[in-house]
């Protein structure tokens, strides 16, 4: 399968839940929408085939937003396995909520938890919210992730 | 507790002889295990945050420790993830090195993993031969890159050292030595009843929980899912190689020990290619061999060790956002790395084999009994420290 | 001094305290852990125990080990039932080394004999496990406990099937005096007899003792050490001399019920209680090391799989055991 195709194919797909296409060369297509249709776009994403997640990442823009990419790609269509596609959306800095996408890739679970234990972001619908997943249980303040966290270093480039 | 509970929680780890650094929570009834939750981050050190503080170079080491039998493949995966970014493709011939070391990396790996489950299960002979034989391997690596483990031998735009002296000739006598030793691993070990008994049809994982559970490496493989990266998307040398994608169809125990086995053998094979289809040429970037001091560079051409250029030292990344996957020993590890074109990435993102296969401890222990445990835990060759990160 | 020495000769002060008694049982005990090591370190390709003189290969790193559990802080956890947690292991390895009293040595030299000795040794031999089970219950940790029950399992599991193959070759010799037995096999011995009954009793035996690939017990990668997680210094030190006193116990059995006791021995030496001990030694000895063999070659069972290994192959196996004794006793026309 072509770059070009699957991008159109993901396009067609997308068209009624306002997702922005975008792509690099030579493998990767990123498609972005809002979070209220985060679930619906990974729902037509897996029925494409890409059937797991790889890596659930969160960034962070400190006083403005929150990104949320879920890297995906497929394990049963071989020829899709080439690809990589980032499902992403943002999040506004004061609501970082987003519903979990653990209905439609089960293999989030721990990608989910950690991003909620370390950034901070809420992910409705996991059954984990609120448990700890890296950090200690009694830990308390700033999600260690966050830009406002900042990193104590030591030696000659502190 | 009351009589009529009948379950009893267990709490194997983080002090117990098989846990390793991790907690497993086990509610059993009587000899069955109803329910088990690994309890993760014993060593977390924040390696993502880490890496926010630290300079791209600074980053390689840091990168490496927490998966310290397989090593390459987060270097590795690291580096292509930043070469993506710098928009760079290394010379052949470092491409070939880049290969060798991965390949040197999983053999041992395997050897790892394979002894941790033979002691696991009882058998000390394996875990003490396969712990032996790993270390032919290591010093092999350890010639070439001057390390025993954490090589940091793969650098953006190519690698640290030449192939040393007469390697081609030590490599060949390693592998002679691990092809006349499988057998005997089959005598004692995989062969033997007591093991069999143990392994087979423990802790199956169908196709389809493994595709949806999104496991990886040899996990996946034993399950009869054909995902390799170095098919998938393949990098380094691996397009110009001719190696098959080893799989099993059973899903369990000894499916996943079984994969590692063939996996070596195919190592071996690669490895052989790779020696003997090796291009001459440089082993570091053109751009950033110039960049090296004359005086410098006239010293790397003798002896094949590269002194880094000072651009190294404050590389900066073009703004951007890149994502390479590397298949390691255990499987396939994820880098994203978002950069804004500063010194250190703004965020980087590091998926380990070890964190995406944690879930199947839920998955594979329910029913099982209580001695399947540690033999599930080992066919994983889970690693916690590489989980954590 | 000539009166202390024909005190110790008395067979009934030198069979407990000397040979088979506490002596040469603590002796071996010393040696065979040694060898076990050194054996597993051989098929592992590596040295095993060496600095402790190291001219002898590290022979004597028991003697180390010893005195370091001796010297060790016991320590005894405050949850735990303290009068049974401190007894059980003197109980444990008394009970394992109390059987000794009725094996005897040569035709002519036993502590006493019995026509039923042989009953004696198996029913003393079984008491053992019970204070295994008790500790596992006093340490109050579930490690321990589940350890202790693992051990209950393992001991119903292997006790019928081995006695009934002990008691089929009582069947063939048609006596249950251990003396009778051994010099019953003066010609042919019994392991030639019945092999199944020799075949049944060794594995169950290594079972019994917690030897791989049965070391289910004390599994160290699933239950920590089992029943003796909670102990430490010479009270651990007890409890893991226990099982080789135990194995050494039957292995003396098995040798007078299989391999012709201390036969073949020339008449005239039979009344000197030395070279027929010294063979019967031997003999306990080989089947000793072949135990220790089987760590470097097996991993372990699961509990599920070592009980079905003793209800449904070895018991119907000594079963037939006992059919082939009669089988031959008709044959032979009575015994």
């Amino acid at each position: 399968m072509k770059f070009e195709e699957l991008k159109s194919q993901i396009e067609e797909r997308m068209k009624d839940l306002g997702a922005e296409i975008s792509g690099k060369e030579p493998n990767v297509v990123d498609v972005k929408v809002s979070r209220e249709k985060i679930v619906e776009a990974a729902k037509r994403l897996k029925e494409m085939g890409f059937d797991h997640v790889k890596a659930v990442t969160a960034i962070d823009y400190p006083n403005e937003r929150f990104e949320v990419v879920y890297v995906s790609s497929s394990y049963s269509n071989l020829e899709l396995a080439y690809f990589i596609v980032n499902l992403r959306t943002e999040l506004p800095y004061d609501d970082p909520k987003m519903p979990s996408l653990l209905e439609v890739w089960p293999s989030v679970l721990y990608q989910e938890h950690e991003e909620h234990d370390l950034m901070g972001i809420v992910f409705e619908g996991h059954p984990r919210m609120g448990e700890r997943l890296l950090l200690p249980e009694s830990y308390e303040g700033i999600p260690p992730l966050r830009k406002e966290f900042k990193v104590k270093t030591e030696g000659i480039n502190a | 507790m009351s009589l009529e509970e009948r379950e009893l929680e267990v709490l194997i780890g983080p002090q117990h002889p098989a846990s390793g650094h991790m907690r497993l929570v086990a509610k059993i009834d009587g000899d069955i295990v109803v329910e088990l939750r690994p309890n993760i981050g014993y060593v977390h050190r924040s390696v993502e945050k880490l890496a926010e503080v630290k300079k791209y170079l600074q980053i390689i080491p840091l990168v490496e420790r927490p998966s310290l039998a397989d090593t390459t493949a987060n270097n590795l995966a690291y580096v292509m993830a930043v070469e993506k970014l710098l928009g760079i493709e290394p010379p052949p011939r470092a491409q070939y090195l880049r290969t060798l070391l991965a390949e040197i990396n999983r053999i041992h790996s395997h050897f790892y993993g394979m002894g941790i489950h033979g002691v696991m299960i009882g058998s000390s002979t394996a875990y003490m031969w396969c712990f032996g034989d790993r270390e032919p391997l290591i010093e092999l690596a350890q010639e070439l890159t001057g390390a025993r483990l954490t090589y940091s031998y793969i650098v953006p735009g190519g690698v640290r050292r030449d192939l040393p002296q007469g390697f081609e000739d030590k490599v060949e006598r390693v592998m002679r030595y691990l092809e006349n030793r499988m057998p005997d691993y089959f005598d004692i070990y995989f062969n033997n009843p007591v093991t069999r008994a143990r392994l087979e049809g423990v802790g199956v994982l169908t196709k389809e929980d493994a595709i949806k559970l999104g496991v990886t490496g040899p996990n996946l493989r034993a399950s009869g899912v054909p995902y390799d990266v170095r098919k998938a998307e393949p990098y380094a040398a691996y397009p110009e190689l001719d190696f098959d994608v080893i799989t099993e169809e059973a899903g369990d125990a000894f499916a996943r020990v079984m994969v590692r086995v063939r996996e070596i053998q195919e190592s071996i094979k690669i490895i052989r290619q790779v020696l003997k289809n090796i291009p001459d040429g440089p082993i570091l970037d053109e751009k950033y061999m110039k960049m090296i001091p004359p005086n410098l560079r006239k010293q790397v051409e003798e002896t094949g060790h590269i002194k880094f250029p000072g651009v190294f030292a404050n590389l900066r990344v073009p703004a951007g956002e890149a994502v390479a996957r590397v298949e390691g020993g255990r499987g396939e590890v994820v880098f994203h790395i978002i950069s804004d074109g500063k010194m250190s990435p703004y965020r980087m993102r590091m998926v380990t084999p070890s964190f995406r296969n944690v879930i199947l401890f839920e998955h594979l222990t329910k029913g099982a009994r209580v001695a399947d445990i540690p033999a599930i835990y080992g066919s994983l060759d889970y690693f916690p420290p590489e989980a954590d990160r | 001094m000539q009166d202390l020495l024909s005190v110790i000769m008395e067979p009934y002060v030198f069979v407990p305290l000397i040979f088979p008694g506490i002596t040469v049982a603590f002796l071996l005990l010393l040696v065979i852990i040694w060898l076990e090591r050194k054996i597993a370190a051989k098929v592992q390709l590596r040295y095993g125990p060496l600095y402790v003189l190291k001219p002898l290969g590290g022979a004597i790193q028991m003697v180390a080990d010893l005195l370091r559990y001796l010297f060790q802080e016991p320590i005894i956890p405050k949850t735990v039932d303290k009068l049974a947690f401190i007894m059980t292991p003197a109980l444990l390895f008394g009970a394992a080394y109390l059987p000794t009293i009725a094996i005897p040595v040569s035709p002519t030299f036993y502590a006493f004999r019995n026509d039923l000795s042989l009953l004696i040794v198996l029913a003393l031999s079984t008491l053992a496990p019970i204070f295994t089970v008790v500790m596992g219950w006093a340490s109050n940790n579930k490690f321990s406990l589940i350890g202790g029950v693992r051990e209950g399992y393992i001991v119903v599991s292997y006790e019928i099937p081995m006695f009934l193959s002990a008691l089929s070759m009582a069947v063939l010799y048609g006596s249950l005096d251990l003396v009778e037995i051994a010099e019953a096999q003066k010609g042919i011995w019994g392991i030639f007899l019945n092999p199944v009954a020799a075949i049944t009793m060794l594995v169950l035996m290594y079972m019994s003792t917690s030897k791989f690939p049965f070391e289910i017990p004390e599994a160290e990668s699933e239950i920590v050490a089992g029943a003796y997680t909670e102990y430490s210094g010479i009270l651990y030190g007890l409890v893991m001399g226990a099982s080789y006193v135990k194995l050494y116990v039957l292995s003396l059995v098995f040798a007078i019920l299989f391999l012709g006791g201390w036969n073949p021995i020339p008449g005239f030496m039979a009344n000197d209680p030395l070279l027929p001990g010294v063979l019967l030694f031997i003999k306990a000895f080989i089947i000793i090391v072949i135990g220790a063999f089987l760590r470097a070659v097996y991993p372990r069972f699961r509990i599920d799989q070592a009980m079905d290994l003793g209800w449904k192959t070895m018991l119907p196996l000594s079963i037939i055991s006992i059919f082939i004794s009669l089988v031959e006793i008709m044959i032979m026309g009575g015994a």
